[in-house]
């Protein structure tokens, strides 16, 4: 059984007063295998945002079905849903989305405390994901004085504290420069490697060529896949490349 | 780049109406303010008063000259606040235009146009509504100082060229405050400015320290104070010490505290605390200034009100301790003449019944009052060159007042019996008796103590010193007279002089009456010598007063009282606009603050209510807060207050005590209100 399945995801906005409204999602469809790594790529607008808050259970399908290892997503209630998030999820934002009122560990410490955990079990928790992130000696800062990088790392500590299913990934790297982006694309890697299954949105064709399988998505629909198997970063680079010229001159050859 | 010569100030216009939601209550505070300002100016020049009662208007005008001058002060602080705050706010806005291509010239062109458009609406309008206004205004004025509520309108030229001058130059002070930011900043600087990260506070101990010491001072103060003139002398002190204990306790107390909590794991480490303690620490890094104002200003608000409260009502007690009677007479013949007040009362009488009315009522007494040390049980009288002399202030002497049983008795109606050699007095003598001597040391006069007047006993005609003052009762007259010879040097020929005699009468007349009664009583025993002493020469006078309760030193009392109760509520009602004005803007800057939060620990992983949960527990705390401690800094003021306002002859406490309830009661409401009005703009804001 696929750990994530995605079922003729349907989005429709409508306008308060049911004016216009407006397809974000048309049938969208794929499945994501315990352990993959897996970037969905595609231009502003195609939907990727509306796809990646229905999974994060922010949002609601007008229709179809989201599977996470068999439960469905739209039966979760909307008061349980920020402890699902919780406890089965965890966030990589392009913005970091730490907050400035806690320090770094308070902030990885943030899902934790909320689902009622001991400091005790916390702190031993964090021990080995501070050591592997590299953020160990920065614990006791605060947001405001740390690199953007170690932001990002910290966030990445965030979401893993709480040992998810599935790592959400939105535009990680859209706020670093190039060495930071080097780094966490290395971690998210090493951390796939031990098992961990990664969703990645990402405009980046860098940081997708590091996934295991691109996604791409055009006006709603996944459009593209590409599987990088044996393939070097640099030669999956080039494949992503071909794909997005493909798939923005509108290419109706559709692999 | 040519422009039409237009385009800035309607740039300025638009600016300002796209910035409604700041801008709106700027100009309302202009408005508010300058109309405030206008009526204090035109009730402090009075041309407005009735030409025939303009006296009993020199107390307000006095007292709204005062007011002018806080209230210019205060304006001048509050418009540079709010200015401040809405800078801080458009710093953002100012830049891009730099980055779009506009000079610092032509931003400074656009703050220019905008300053002067606040000049004249905000100006312009306030002084409208202080003219709209002026009318009630004058009518509560009035009204409080029992004049007859009629009231001519009249424009004050004068106060509407200091109003607009007075605004002309705090705005000209805010816009060189802007201009120079504007100037000293970078374009990528001025872009940047609305998001710089808040950093965490500093611990503060020095402060934190400062905090405990300078209010268990200013407390110890208010605690200690002995008597109203000390507390007048370190009133002040006190308030100075407290204020500045106020904005240490929220800068630095408050954190440290908050720091401490989150440094206990056990505690800190709980989803609500984990939230609320940090959240609070940031709050009040950012709001400690903020807090400390409406603190402040929440504390003066209730001092003011609730002391001109009881002072306002207390004057009619005040009236009665002053004048006990309706007619009061003190008299003190020459030193050598024999004074009989029984006399006086019978001529009074038939004068009073020659005028139609009937004496319904009389008091007689007869006092004197004697500076002398005590020793234990023992006083003596200080000899000529300790008078003289440098102050020795460990045997300063206090003041002693003697009154005969009989006039104890009809002063207060309760009987006391003393026979001979005995006394009753306000302290309690250890050994049970008490001894008089006389300068030279000579033998001294003992008395055994009988019994004990109430503690809280006073004459108004000494009640100011109050707690220097012993007060002994005497078996009589005979008692009394050798006394004074016994303890005054070369007082063997004093008949019954040096003795102040009190006559007080109530009759049955009208005010109109009351004032014949008077004149009468003027004429008898100024004017016509017709009273005579025990050889039958006529009555010369050492002293002399006759005051009616009525007409003039009711009218006085009121002008004064009502006066400085009009200053007192007006300038209350001041502040607190100002206050609601201030919490608006925290409002707002906290919601903008708090939406970005709000939204992160929604991805996290917290239901929507328990954020609105916390965030609502840590507004509740951080604004109510202030009021505690106000509530607190009133407590303590009591203390003071009600020493001070003997000196305006108010000394009923459990009044004092009663208005300062209701003051807080009253206060809190339209507190808690202003809440509810403001954190709306709150919710509405975190939840776009």
């Amino acid at each position: 059984m696929p750990m994530l399945e995605v079922n003729n995801l349907k989005k429709v906005y409508t306008t308060r007063f049911g004016g216009s409204s407006v397809q974000a999602l048309t049938n969208v469809s794929f499945t994501v295998e315990q352990g993959e790594y897996v970037a969905i790529m595609g231009e502003s607008g195609s939907g990727k945002t509306t796809l990646l808050n229905i999974l994060a259970t922010l949002d609601k399908p007008s229709s179809g079905s989201v599977l996470l290892n068999g439960q469905d997503l739209a039966a979760i209630r909307e008061r349980d849903a920020a402890a699902f998030r919780r406890d089965n999820l965890g966030f990589v934002f392009q913005d970091f989305n730490l907050l400035d009122t806690f320090s770094v560990r308070d902030n990885i410490f943030l899902p934790l405390v909320l689902s009622g955990k001991k400091y005790d079990e916390m702190s031993r928790r964090l021990q080995p994901i501070a050591q592997k992130l590299g953020i160990a000696d920065i614990l006791g800062k605060f947001p405001y004085e740390i690199s953007g990088g170690q932001k990002q790392r910290t966030a990445v500590a965030r979401a893993l504290i709480t040992g998810p299913q599935l790592i959400l990934a939105d535009e990680p790297t859209g706020a670093l420069d190039s060495k930071a982006t080097d780094q966490l694309l290395r971690l998210f890697g090493s951390i796939n490697g031990e098992g961990q299954t990664i969703l990645m949105v990402t405009h980046s064709v860098k940081a997708a060529s590091h996934a295991k399988r691109v996604l791409f998505i055009k006006d709603g629909q996944v459009f593209h896949q590409l599987y990088r198997a044996q393939l070097s970063e640099s030669e999956m680079f080039g494949r992503i490349s071909d794909a997005l010229t493909v798939l923005q001159r509108g290419g109706d050859d559709r692999a | 780049m040519t422009v039409r010569k237009s385009f800035y100030p309607q740039l300025a216009l638009q600016n300002m109406m796209k910035n409604g939601k700041f801008y709106f209550p700027y100009l309302l505070t202009v408005i508010c303010t300058a109309a405030a300002f206008y009526i204090c100016e035109a009730l402090s020049s009075s041309p407005w008063a009735v030409e025939e009662d303009a006296v009993r208007y020199d107390y307000l005008t006095m007292f709204m000259t005062i007011g002018t001058g806080i209230l210019g002060l205060f304006i001048f602080i509050f418009l540079l606040y709010t200015n401040s705050f809405l800078m801080k706010r458009r710093v953002r806005e100012l830049g891009l235009y730099n980055v779009l291509g506009m000079g610092k010239g032509h931003i400074a062109l656009v703050l220019i146009y905008e300053s002067l458009y606040t000049w004249i609406l905000g100006a312009g309008v306030g002084i409208l509504l202080g003219m709209l206004l002026q009318r009630l205004v004058i009518l509560l004025a009035r009204r409080l100082m029992r004049v007859d509520p009629l009231v001519r309108f009249s424009i004050v030229p004068e106060a509407i060229w200091t109003t607009l001058a007075f605004f002309g130059l705090c705005l000209l002070l805010t816009l060189a405050v802007n201009l120079r930011r504007v100037h000293a900043q970078r374009p990528v600087e001025l872009l940047r400015g609305g998001q710089v990260g808040e950093r965490q506070p500093k611990t503060r101990f020095f402060i934190a320290l400062l905090a405990l010491v300078t209010l268990g001072w200013g407390y110890g103060i208010a605690v200690t104070v002995k008597n109203p003139i000390d507390a007048l002398a370190m009133y002040f002190v006190a308030v100075g010490l407290v204020m500045i204990g106020t904005y240490c306790l929220f800068s630095a107390l408050s954190i440290l505290v908050l720091k401490l909590l989150r440094f206990n794991r056990g505690y800190y480490y709980k989803t609500s605390h984990f939230i609320s303690v940090s959240g609070m620490i940031h709050r009040m890094n950012r709001n400690a200034v903020g807090l400390g104002n409406i603190c402040i200003l929440s504390t003066m608000v209730m001092v003011m009100i609730s002391g001109t409260l009881s002072l306002y009502a207390g004057t009619e007690d005040a009236l009665h301790d002053r004048y006990p009677a309706q007619l009061n007479v003190r008299a003190r013949s020459r030193l050598e003449q024999y004074f009989d007040v029984e006399q006086l009362k019978e001529r009074l009488t038939e004068r009073a019944e020659e005028l139609g009315m009937k004496i319904t009522g009389s008091t007689a007494y007869q006092v004197t009052a004697m500076e002398l040390c005590r020793d234990g049980d023992s006083f003596r009288t200080r000899s000529k060159e300790e008078k003289n002399g440098p102050l020795d202030p460990q045997n300063a002497p206090l003041t002693a007042v003697f009154m005969t049983a009989e006039g104890y008795t009809s002063l207060t109606g309760e009987p006391l019996a003393l026979g001979e050699g005995e006394l009753a007095s306000t302290v309690r003598f250890k050994s049970g008796a008490v001894r008089f001597a006389g300068p030279d040391g000579g033998e001294a006069l003992e008395y055994r103590q009988a019994g004990t007047l109430k503690s809280d006993f006073y004459l108004a005609d000494y009640g100011v010193m109050a707690l220097n003052t012993v007060y002994f009762v005497l078996p009589d007259a005979d008692s009394l007279t050798e006394l004074m010879q016994r303890t005054a040097t070369g007082a063997a020929n004093w008949k019954n002089g040096s003795v102040t005699w009190y006559l007080g009468l109530d009759t049955d007349g009208d005010a109109a009456a009351q004032q014949r009664l008077e004149d009468a009583c003027m004429e008898l025993l100024a004017w016509k010598g017709e009273l005579t002493d025990d050889s039958g020469r006529p009555l010369e006078w050492d002293l002399l007063q006759i005051e009616a309760r009525e007409g003039v030193n009711t009218e006085d009392f009121y002008a004064l009282n009502g006066g400085f109760s009009f200053l007192g509520i007006f300038l209350g009602f001041i502040f607190i606009v100002a206050m609601a004005l201030i919490m608006y803007y925290k409002q707002i800057s906290e919601g903008y603050e708090d939406r970005e939060r709000f939204r992160i620990m929604q991805q996290v992983g917290l239901t929507k209510r328990e954020i609105k949960k916390s965030i609502n527990a840590q507004v509740l705390i951080v604004f109510f807060a202030p009021l505690l401690v106000a509530g607190v800094h009133l407590a303590f003021d009591f203390g003071l207050v009600k020493m001070l306002l003997t000196l305006f002859g108010v000394y009923n406490n459990a009044l004092t005590a009663w208005c300062s309830l209701a003051t807080l009661g009253a206060f809190t409401l339209v507190y808690a209100l202003m809440y509810m009005a403001t954190a709306r703009t709150y919710y509405k804001i975190v939840s776009e």
